[in-house]
């Protein structure tokens, strides 16, 4: 405590040290490096650091921006009437039909063949990687910052507050996520802004819930205790000291629920719900081929007309979830509750 | 667009074998048996049938119902249970003729500028309203209506349009063994009084009396009108026996605790469950068994033709997805379906364990166009829009790609199937007429007529149709990419009301023509009419029929006088009843006119199809999907019987 006349300081409680250093006593490997370093790593870049040793993970991540550079750069992206993305990948127009003929199987022209209106299915496939693959990021930091928010102000404040936000929490899970998202997606209509609408309306409450968790246990932390008491702010209290050291769950929540999303919606699209027909997105293209996979007395399967789009939900949430549970090893906690049909 | 969809033939599926009669030996049928058959849908929509508007209770129920008349697979109607019947004459009458019968009844509510009537009775209905009184009429007013209850005096004084007499056979017997008498045929009209298809009976109907009392066989029906296609409306959808003519609408419902329907069919119902079980066992005591082959006018085969079905039993399941329905025959599970995806049935088409049976039908797909003169939108108010719409639908492709040469483009604005009394040009001469639709796209006419237009290209369109159809689906989607290509368009396809009901929902609304044509959205769907070439257009265009199915954009006055005189001239009349070539002559003015206006434009022509397994001989489709099952299962006048022969 600083003697000086006038100011008190009390020391020992500066939240950044604490947040620069990990909770748990670091094991093994961690261990050793943490004796070599002089400082304790910083949790985040403990993460990377192991992130970059799980060679399933590096994988797992390769994937995932891989496509996502090509749901970028897969068609031109026009604002207005500016084009601020020129580039197309996709050697065809993926809504353009008789680019073949039907049910072409892949060749050098088509290398994943073409579907039933002789549209090219590559095009289609990397076309709907814009589609399957960003809806899951977006639906994902949408329902985590107002589930993040919402639970945050929940268990901070408690009490009468913290039952009251949690009962609405209670409604939203008492609905199977996938089924209230389709009633959703029905009153609404489908397409891109409302199924991002439905999924993240249904997801938040997994994120509110995991965090506000966290946040009964930080929130007794005598850092917070401190903060209160030199006067700050509950928004600054909550923003600056608590949800910080309380978000890692929901880090691993969401890198895990960015594939639970892409998976419900290639669900919607393959009940016809999601996007309108012909859209290329993957379930969507499913449900379109599914005819050919009964084929009535020996016909042949046009097997490439839903194994590559489903190959690509497989590979993408495959991806995404290796990622999600390297994070999750990494940092070290417990999400078992991930939530189907969750943002 | 579709540059080379369609063009390799390596892989076509030549369906002419499809068309061919499957014939076979008399002395060869099997009698006895169960027949597994299956309709696309998850349950019988409505046991009642003067409730249910679903074709496929339809397709089922007319092996439980039978008819005056029937229509063998030319379209040619032919007498069945009525031993004699012809439209005895027609005179030129209007409101004002039936005047002296009116009486004065208050509007108690207007719905979508419909008066609405609480009359005393509940089998009474207003058949006429004076419009004189409807102008400006309002809540609370009274106005002069003809109702049922009027409708015989004026028929007693000789006031009507048409008269149709006939003769029912004797012996005819409903499966509870009650006669089925001209008394039947009177009282089975007040079935359809506030029913869903009130508005299909009673549109022409006005009376129908039994001369020689309830127990005869004579009647006579009249029409309100003078109308040429009296012959086959007027008769009732279906005959009821006496103990279900008191029964409302909807009563006929064994489901919800009411009796069992009873007509005079081939089968009657023997078994059934909420969407898993209905068995049709035939009936012992069939009508045809106990007048005679010989004794029915019309027909002409062998006098060895079994008098009754071969088939013992029918067992309907319900399989509402194709994919399934495919899987089901293919497993044994079934022995006879229909609507099967072209793929599929180009498979069992090829295969030796299975064959399809296919007709020209009475199916067809069109695009209505809101005509809404709407600030916002209103593209589609403009004609120029709507025939280069018209102009591009790459026809031809869409029969080639999608329904897998399974149909044909349309050219005209009725199948041949239907042009009997349709044109007096022949139908060849019809579809090489310059008004004629083209069934490749036509991007220089387009272009001309976009340029006619007030609007510059690219014009935002959106094209709706069923989110439940694929093949409607892809057809629109060739489409949609047709416009697109052509760069006048800026069109995109919507299924809306994924999970409800699109056409009740949103289309047979009192906004959907104004809401429509703001966001110039037009809406495709499917109808089968039938062979009377009216029904091509009536139930399209008529503004009477407005919010009834099918037209959803057309209120009444969004056609000037002039046409819709064109429209009802071709079937109301004195002369048209009497002079067929007169009817004829009408419709080709008409055609010309209609495709003018494009206010609709149809896209193909179905054909209708069975697929079976090599355990049932002798199947051959019938045009009619509703009349799929009765057909391929006993219609002698065809010299038509399948049996099993497993």
């Amino acid at each position: 405590m600083s003697t000086e006349r006038g100011r008190i300081r009390v020391s020992g409680f500066e939240t950044e040290r604490i947040a620069d250093h990990d909770a748990a006593e670091p094991t093994g490997d961690d261990a050793e490096e943490a004796e070599d370093d002089p400082e304790v790593q910083n949790r985040w870049v403990r993460v990377i650091h192991q992130l970059k040793r799980d060679r399933l993970a590096l994988t797992g991540m390769a994937v995932v921006v891989v496509m996502l550079f090509v749901a970028v750069f897969s068609r031109p992206i026009v604002v207005g009437d500016v084009t601020v993305q020129p580039l197309s990948l996709t050697p065809y127009d993926p809504a353009q039909t008789g680019v073949g003929d039907r049910y072409d199987s892949p060749s050098l022209t088509h290398p994943m063949g073409t579907d039933r209106l002789g549209r090219d299915t590559f095009s289609r496939v990397v076309a709907g990687s814009r589609y399957s693959v960003t809806i899951g990021f977006v639906v994902t930091a949408l329902a985590a910052s107002f589930g993040v928010i919402y639970g945050g102000v929940s268990g901070y404040f408690g009490g009468t507050t913290d039952g009251v936000m949690m009962r609405l929490v209670d409604v939203i899970f008492a609905f199977p996520a996938l089924v209230l998202a389709m009633i959703l997606v029905s009153l609404f209509g489908g397409g891109f802004i409302p199924l991002v609408g439905a999924f993240a309306l249904v997801g938040w409450a997994s994120y509110a819930r995991i965090i506000r968790g966290e946040i009964l246990k930080v929130k007794q932390n005598e850092y917070v205790m401190a903060a209160k008491a030199l006067g700050a702010r509950d928004k600054s209290v909550l923003f600056r000291h608590i949800i910080p050291n309380a978000i890692a769950p929901v880090v691993v929540q969401a890198t895990l629920s960015i594939g639970t999303v892409v998976i419900g919606v290639a669900a919607l699209g393959f009940l016809g719900l999601g996007f309108d027909p012909g859209t290329p997105e993957w379930g969507t293209m499913l449900d379109a081929e599914r005819d050919t996979l009964i084929t009535g007395a020996g016909g042949t399967w046009f097997w490439w007309t839903t194994v590559f789009p489903g190959m690509m939900i497989f590979l993408f949430v495959m991806s995404i979830n290796m990622v999600g549970d390297a994070v999750n090893d990494a940092l070290d906690v417990q999400v078992d509750d991930v939530r189907g049909g969750g943002g | 667009m579709a540059g080379c969809l369609g063009e390799d033939d390596d892989d076509e599926v030549d369906i002419d074998p499809a068309l061919e009669r499957n014939d076979i030996d008399v002395d060869e049928i099997q009698d006895g048996g169960t027949l597994e058959v299956s309709i696309p849908r998850d349950s019988i929509d409505d046991y009642d049938a003067a409730e249910s508007s679903a074709a496929e209770d339809t397709a089922v129920f007319s092996l439980v119902y039978d008819n005056l008349l029937t229509t063998d697979a030319e379209g040619t109607t032919e007498l069945w249970m009525a031993e004699e019947y012809d439209a005895v004459d027609s005179q030129n009458v209007d409101y004002e003729d039936y005047e002296e019968y009116m009486r004065e009844e208050e509007i108690v509510e207007i719905d979508g500028g419909i008066p609405i009537f609480d009359l005393d009775d509940d089998l009474n209905l207003v058949l006429l309203q004076h419009p004189e009184d409807l102008e400006g009429a309002e809540e609370g007013d009274e106005v002069r209506v003809l109702t049922r209850h009027e409708a015989e005096d004026a028929v007693d004084d000789g006031v009507y349009g048409t008269q149709v007499s006939g003769r029912l056979h004797e012996g005819i017997e409903f499966h509870n063994g009650d006669e089925c008498t001209a008394g039947d045929i009177v009282g089975s009209y007040d079935r359809y009084v506030g029913s869903t298809n009130q508005g299909q009976v009673f549109d022409a109907f006005m009376y129908a009396e039994a001369p020689d009392g309830d127990d005869g066989y004579e009647f006579n029906l009249y029409s309100l009108e003078p109308d040429a296609a009296a012959f086959v409306e007027l008769p009732p959808i279906d005959l009821f026996p006496e103990e279900h003519h008191d029964l409302g609408p909807g009563e006929l419902e064994p489901r919800a605790g009411g009796p069992v329907p009873v007509g005079t069919g081939p089968y009657e119902i023997a078994e059934f469950d909420e969407g898993s079980v209905l068995r049709l066992e035939r009936t012992d005591n069939y009508w045809v068994e106990e007048v005679g082959l010989e004794n029915l006018p019309d027909y002409d085969g062998p006098a060895d033709f079994p008098e009754r079905p071969a088939i013992e039993e029918i067992n309907v399941r319900f399989v509402p997805e194709s994919s399934q329905r495919s899987a089901a025959l293919e497993d044994g599970d079934l022995d006879v379906t229909y609507e099967l995806a072209s793929d599929a049935r180009n498979n069992f088409m090829q295969s030796d364990d299975f064959d399809v049976s296919a007709q020209e039908s009475t199916g067809y797909k069109f695009m209505q166009f809101p005509l809404e003169d709407t600030d916002e939108g209103g593209a589609f108010a403009e004609a120029e829009v709507r025939q280069a719409v018209s102009a591009l639908m790459p026809r031809q492709t869409i029969v080639d790609v999608v329904e897998q040469g399974w149909g044909s483009p349309a050219q005209a604005p009725i199948p041949e199937p239907a042009s009997d009394f349709g044109t007096a040009m022949g139908y060849d001469e019809l579809i090489e007429q310059e008004f004629a639709y083209s069934v490749e796209p036509d991007e220089e006419r387009a272009t001309e007529l976009i340029e006619q237009s007030s609007f510059e290209a690219p014009i935002e369109v959106t094209i709706q149709t069923n989110a439940d159809d694929d093949e409607r689906i892809d057809k629109m989607s060739l489409v949609v990419d047709q416009l697109n290509q052509s760069g006048l368009f800026d069109a995109e396809l919507e299924t809306p009301a994924a999970l409800g009901d699109w056409t009740t929902g949103d289309l047979y609304t009192d906004e959907a023509h104004i809401d429509d044509a703001e966001n110039n959205a037009c809406a495709v769907i499917g109808l089968a009419t039938g062979f009377d070439p009216h029904g091509y257009i009536e139930a399209i265009h008529d503004p009477e029929n407005w919010n009834g199915c099918c037209n959803f954009y057309f209120p009444p006055g969004t056609f000037d006088d002039e046409f819709v005189d064109l429209l009802n001239g071709c079937r109301f009349g004195a002369d048209v009843a009497e002079d067929p070539d007169l009817r004829r002559e009408r419709y080709d003015e008409f055609w010309e006119a209609h495709t003018d206006l494009m206010a609709n434009t149809i896209v193909d022509y179905s054909l209708t199809t069975l697929t079976f397994n090599e355990d049932v001989a002798g199947v051959n489709c019938h045009p009619n999907t509703q009349s799929i099952f009765t057909y391929a299962v006993y219609a002698p006048l065809d010299e038509q019987i399948a049996y099993l022969d497993r």
